[in-house]
């Protein structure tokens, strides 16, 4: 009984000055919304990053031209870079490396595609026949284009919906011819509604063989590799490879960079880790000022309860009973503040998540047991030394106060 | 064998550089059933008397026996539990808690005692309410009562553990001369009922309501007849 109707007492002291605990919770309820938004946000940044590189494949391994910084991964803008990365490079790497799936060149540049009268600004992008095993794309009519089609740099076209969309409306596409710039292309084949994928505009592509891509921007100079290990355990083996291969064939200059998903991964933990220790001090601290806070009231309530302390006491009441009956309040207030700190933070996270769909900020669930018990220990740490004050109150001293 | 036994009480205060000596050598004894009033001016002693027979404060020196054991040296926690167990209080100011009705005032000793169910506690402190005449103020709150009223619901509450014996400081201190008279008659009925009754008083006319008084000088307590 003693506990449920301390229990009681402390509620109806709380819900006795209704503005005051309000107030008082105030700035754990901050605190505590703070860490659960700051726990929310790298993880929703965590699984957006997740989701855009897990659909291209966990083996996936880029190669861009010129030496990057080696903590950040971002290669440097390909103009400023010295290096020429050739349809030879990706020959030798086909020829030596054993750990790859799948290798090939990328070209990217801008044209304008035509049909008719109609015309349509789209993103050409040049890769070989084993382009499909690197990145997943849906082709929903026709097909992609052969080895040989690659070899010859046959003008072929897989192109994008939005394009196939603009340029053909609801006709079928597949066989058309299409200008690309002043060349003809046939299209044999169109993807299917794709959205972005690492950057890339997929619905407004068109995919054509490396060297027919090389010819339309008359160039021998490759934007990039893309390649795919064998297996997840064999990305570090075939990276290495690549590098030597690279480096072998560039005068033993390292003039390149190599991205994988476990190295981007990597980094952007790191960012995302330092953000969450710089903004997780701060929001420590605004828990501690709420800690504070709580204490502060602790004490002008057990000073505004001697008498009430002096009775209790008197009809039988112990020193532990009163720590006990105070610490409750406390915790009370700390705890219910947390919960309405997890509240607070769940519904802006939902309200966030809501309007973009794609970035998830709702609060994983196991956030509530710490958060909780964060409140609970907080309560205890800041209610102690008041609960302890209104301990030593002597019955007789309590008795006389009034 | 007597209920209180004290043997050479002294009490001794000091502030900085002065003593005072709010008792000096105090022997008094109590029977079970028996309703005293201990009397005096203001400033004689009676409250610290009180104080240490309710087991409230230790005296400096001599003995305290309640009931054939000593008490005057027992630890805050058997202290507290015997306060709990065997004594009830009723104070010149009430001292009821301001937000809780009547029922919940009464049970406030039952709180600390372990293995009372709440239902158990309620039917008690129905039992004792009604006992001082307030079956239908149960559920107010001490702002909707009236003194006496009020002073009645603190009666209640030192009835509430069946104590071995009741103290009250001064008790129609803060009362009119009527209502006070309600709550003597209240103290007669209680003792005759079988309650001992230890009554700290400076009024003499109230002090004669009890078969027995003792006076208190400076700090020495006499028998008076
Ligand atoms: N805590 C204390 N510190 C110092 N002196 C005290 C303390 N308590 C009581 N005294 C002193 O002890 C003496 C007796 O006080 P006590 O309260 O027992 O008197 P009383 O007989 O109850 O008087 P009253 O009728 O006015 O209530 C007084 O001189 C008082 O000043
Ligand atoms: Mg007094």
């Amino acid at each position: 009984m003693k506990l449920r109707e301390t229990t009681r007492i402390s509620l109806s002291a709380l819900l006795a000055n209704r503005s005051r605990t309000a107030l008082t919770m105030l700035g754990l309820i901050i605190g505590v919304a703070a860490v659960i938004m700051l726990v929310s946000i790298g993880n929703g940044v965590r699984k957006f990053v997740m989701n855009e590189f897990e659909s291209l494949g966990s083996n996936l391994i880029i190669i861009q031209p010129g030496k990057s910084d080696r903590r950040s991964h971002f290669a440097p803008p390909i103009a400023l870079s010295n290096n020429r990365m050739t349809l030879e490079d990706i020959r030798a790497i086909e020829r030596r490396s054993i750990n790859i799936n799948a290798v090939s060149g990328v070209v990217i540049g801008n044209a304008v595609i035509s049909h008719l009268d109609a015309a349509h600004n789209a993103m050409v992008f040049g890769a070989n026949e084993q382009f499909l095993k690197i990145i997943t794309l849906d082709i929903k009519y026709g097909g992609y284009f052969s080895r040989e089609e690659d070899d010859f740099g046959r003008r072929v076209a897989v192109i994008g919906k939005k394009v196939a969309d603009s340029l053909f409306g609801d006709d079928y596409a597949v066989g058309r011819v299409i200008g690309v710039n002043e060349h003809r292309y046939r299209v044999i084949g169109i993807l299917g509604a794709t959205g972005h994928k690492v950057g890339l505009d997929v619905d407004n592509l068109i995919l054509v063989p490396t060297r027919a891509a090389l010819r339309l921007f008359n160039t021998d100079r490759l934007f990039g590799i893309r390649a795919t290990a064998r297996t997840r355990s064999s990305v570090d083996d075939a990276v290495a490879e690549i590098s030597d291969i690279l480096r072998e064939r560039n005068n033993g200059e390292d003039d390149f960079t190599v991205i994988t998903q476990g190295a981007l991964m990597a980094s952007i933990e790191n960012i995302l880790s330092m953000l969450t220790y710089v903004l997780g001090g701060i929001a420590a601290i605004s828990m501690l000022v709420g800690g504070i806070g709580i204490m502060n009231i602790m004490f002008v309530t057990v000073t505004e309860r001697i008498a009430e302390i002096g009775l209790r006491r008197a009809v039988g009441a112990t020193k532990r009973d009163i720590v006990g009956q105070f610490l409750l309040e406390a915790v009370m207030l700390s705890v219910l503040g947390g919960c309405v700190g997890v509240g607070l933070a769940s519904g802006v996270g939902w309200g966030v998540s809501s309007f973009f769909k794609r970035f998830d900020l709702t609060p994983p669930w196991w956030i509530i047991a710490p958060a909780f018990g964060t409140s609970l220990l907080i309560g205890v740490i800041f209610g102690v030394l008041p609960a302890i004050r209104a301990a030593r109150i002597e019955p007789l001293e309590a008795l006389r106060h009034e | 064998m007597a209920l209180i036994e004290t043997q050479a009480l002294c009490k001794t205060f000091t502030r900085g550089e002065e003593t005072i000596h709010a008792l000096r050598s105090v022997s008094l004894s109590v029977e079970t059933g028996e309703f005293i009033s201990i009397i005096g001016p203001s400033g004689s002693g009676k409250s610290t008397l009180m104080y240490i027979l309710g087991l409230l404060d230790k005296p400096s020196s001599g003995a305290y026996l309640l009931g054939g054991a000593r008490v005057d040296n027992l630890t805050d926690i058997e202290r507290a539990k015997v306060r709990n167990k065997r004594i009830g209080f009723v104070f010149q100011g009430f001292h009821l808690l301001p937000r809780e009705d009547s029922l919940r005032n009464v049970m406030l000793p039952l709180v600390y005692s372990p293995g009372i169910s709440s239902q158990v506690a309620r039917d008690t402190a129905e039992g004792c309410l009604r006992r001082v005449g307030l079956q239908d103020r149960m559920n107010h709150r001490p702002n909707e009562l009236s003194g006496g009223q009020r002073q009645r619901v603190a009666i209640a509450r030192a009835l509430v553990n069946n104590p071995s014996i009741v103290f009250a400081d001064e008790p129609t201190g803060n009362l009119d001369s009527k209502t006070g008279a309600g709550i003597l008659s209240l103290f007669q009925e209680l003792h005759t009922s079988g309650v001992t009754i230890v009554l700290v008083t400076h009024d003499p006319q109230i002090a004669a309501r009890a078969e027995r008084r003792i006076r208190v000088q400076d700090g020495v307590a006499s028998e008076e007849s």
